[in-house]
């Protein structure tokens, strides 16, 4: 059975880290991330059974996101520049993350956790997006704090039934 | 209430109506009209690189099923079985040696054929004539280098008089090298509420909107991999056109199809200063581009073409981006990256990228796209709005109209709206035009500068 208090630490890590982006502090959201991160995000198709294999894209393939920690840097440096339109006004998110199931690496400095998400977003008058999935973290201390060095977002829409992803999952 | 289609677009004035972006009644005329005639796009070859490989795709308001058999023919069908109409296929893409309905079971092979009746002896005895039950095909398919298009008009110009001109800046993008090209695994889909016309003509001639809508990626210095220069602090992507800072033309051509196209000076490289292994690779790939198209070619920094009606490419980070009609006022979006088969992986992977960066839903640029469109056709629909015309006038008059052999006829330089106009004159004329040999007319005289004067004048 997984410590209780790792599982417990490892929540409250995932939803303060929730609450960073629902406040849209963005900044500090970019501080939870190692220097090596990466932040992937692949296409998810409608396959019939059998064919589960490619239902996602793979690494060398097209992805919703596939970025490293300057990049993700850049994005936040957009909604600063007063210019960034899909996020002026800005969104209004919620992040709700559950079911979170700590995988392996008890005990060492690094460990993969899953969880669910719902992301709610709310945009000018009636804009609405549901982004719902599953998340797949690599957690690891870094001077005795929790920091992510992988995300893995795995959606379970495959048309994206929204305009754009201008928020993060 | 009847619509006099003569007064949506006003050449005179360079006009359109909002109606266009938002009506029901003038919707189903697309359909009709240009998406059941037009030659549209349906896949990449590489897509279906197996026999048995196929995907689904939508002409129009039609979902089809495009699939390579096992003699390697590529067919493309409605994907609604004859029997009751129900769906033979559901999934998006995959590899299979037939479709069942799974209502009944009637089973179709991947030429469409109806090859499996249950009960055919003791239902129907024998009495069904299966050559004739097949799914309904797509009236013609032909390819254009890697390209598969479709049409459901039988009476249709062969692809290549369709394409027309366009093949110019088509060759570009799909005939550098002999290799050919190839798409990248994974095609972007996701919905818009606006209309698809607004996303087509932004592609193939808004050079105006960069400056303001993509303001905070060049800000940011966020930039695009393709042979585009990095001036301007590397914001070369996408500023307002100026004397001697952007030479390039607009070749808004017939039919409603255009494209722009920034070109570097002869003999200068610069725009070959990208990161690495791109540099090398378009430098060490430059004398096979000259060699196969052209000098004019070799000094392409960038290309953006609209063909008419629905498929928009951008060849900073080589991307075809079609524009599906769900209704009025959606849109589902498709984006697909094509890279030369022949490219290292490294450069595909930067490529791809690039383009996700740049242009997916989460793209530093396609972001800020997307509220633009979605509030114009939300307005397009309102009941005093509506009568107030769109102005697509931007130089109207002023064309520096030129002639040096690229394409019938372009203009020297990428200032104004012609390649927009031009869209929604070939948009007009489709919609007006009730066969083939008015719609070769209209297109010569278009591009012979001597456009007939259609459309009465829009609102006072
Ligand atoms: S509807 Fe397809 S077999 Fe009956
Ligand atoms: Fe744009």
């Amino acid at each position: 059975m997984v410590d209780v208090q790792l599982q417990h630490e490892v929540e409250q890590f995932l939803y303060q880290e929730a609450e960073i982006l629902d406040h849209r502090r963005f900044q500090e959201w970019l501080d939870l991330f190692t220097e090596d991160a990466h932040y992937w995000m692949p296409i998810r198709s409608t396959r019939a059974r059998g064919d589960e294999a490619n239902e996602f894209t793979r690494e060398d393939e097209n992805s919703y996101f596939d970025d490293d920690k300057p990049m993700l840097a850049r994005r936040v440096a957009k909604f600063d520049t007063g210019f960034s339109w899909a996020e002026d006004p800005p969104s209004r998110t919620r992040h709700m993350v559950t079911n979170v199931r700590i995988r392996n690496g008890a005990g060492t400095n690094e460990i993969a956790v899953v969880c669910n998400f719902i992301v709610y977003r709310s945009r000018m008058a009636t804009d609405e997006d549901l982004w719902i999935g599953e998340r797949e973290d690599l957690l690891r201390k870094v001077d005795g704090q929790w920091r992510i060095a992988r995300r893995k977002i795995f959606l379970d829409q495959t048309v994206l039934r929204s305009k754009n992803l201008s928020s993060f999952l | 209430m009847a619509i006099d289609m003569h007064t949506l677009v006003d050449r005179a004035r360079g006009l359109v109506s909002r109606r266009i972006m938002a009506d029901e009644e003038i919707y189903r005329l697309e359909l009709e009209r240009i998406f059941n005639r037009c030659w549209l796009f349906l896949a990449h070859e590489s897509q279906l690189a197996k026999p048995g490989q196929f995907v689904t795709t939508w002409m129009g308001d039609e979902p089809v099923i495009v699939t390579r058999d096992s003699h390697g023919q590529v067919h493309a069908m409605i994907n609604s079985c004859r029997h009751r109409g129900n769906s033979v296929c559901r999934a998006e893409a995959g590899r299979t040696s037939s479709f069942m309905c799974t209502y009944h079971g009637w089973t179709y092979g991947l030429d469409g054929q109806l090859v499996g009746v249950p009960g055919y002896e003791e239902r129907y005895h024998g009495d069904l004539d299966r050559r004739q039950w097949g799914l309904i095909p797509v009236s013609q398919v032909a390819s254009y280098k890697g390209l598969i298009f479709g049409t459901f008009d039988p009476q249709a110009p062969p692809l290549e008089e369709y394409l027309g001109d366009a093949r110019w800046a088509l060759d570009y993008i799909l005939d550098q090298r002999s290799g050919g090209t190839e798409v990248v695994g994974g095609v972007f889909k996701w919905l818009i509420n606006s209309n698809w016309k607004l996303s087509a003509d932004n592609v193939m001639g808004d050079n105006y909107h960069g400056a303001i809508t993509h303001r905070s990626a060049t800000t940011v210095g966020h930039q695009t991999l393709s042979r585009i220069e990095r001036r301007n602090n590397g914001r070369g992507d996408d500023l307002p056109a100026g004397p001697g800072v952007r030479p390039g033309f607009s070749a808004p051509l017939g039919w409603g199809h255009g494209f722009m196209c920034d070109l570097q000076p002869p003999g200068d490289h610069s725009f070959m200063e990208h990161p690495e292994p791109l540099r090398s690779y378009y430098r060490e790939t430059l004398p096979e581009l000259e060699r196969r198209l052209g000098p004019m070619r070799a000094r392409v920094k960038k290309i953006n073409l609209t063909l008419f009606p629905h498929a928009s490419f951008t060849t900073s980070s080589n991307m075809l981006h079609v524009w599906h009609p769900r209704g009025p006022t959606q849109t589902e979006v498709w984006l697909y990256v094509i890279v030369d088969k022949d490219a290292p992986d490294e450069v595909k992977q930067l490529l791809r990228q690039s383009a996700q960066r740049h242009f997916s839903p989460s793209g530093m640029f396609e972001q800020d796209d997307m509220d633009n469109w979605e509030l114009s056709t939300q307005a397009a629909g309102r009941t005093i709005s509506r009568n107030y015309p769109l102005h697509y006038g931007m130089g109207l008059g002023h064309e520096g109209w030129e002639d040096d052999g690229v394409v019938s006829r372009q203009i020297n330089a990428i200032n104004d709206e012609s390649n927009q106009r031009a869209f929604y004159y070939g948009w007009d004329d489709f919609i007006s035009s009730g066969n083939w040999d008015a719609l070769r007319r209209k297109r010569a005289a278009w591009e012979s500068g001597q456009p007939v004067a259609e459309g009465a004048a829009l609102g006072g």
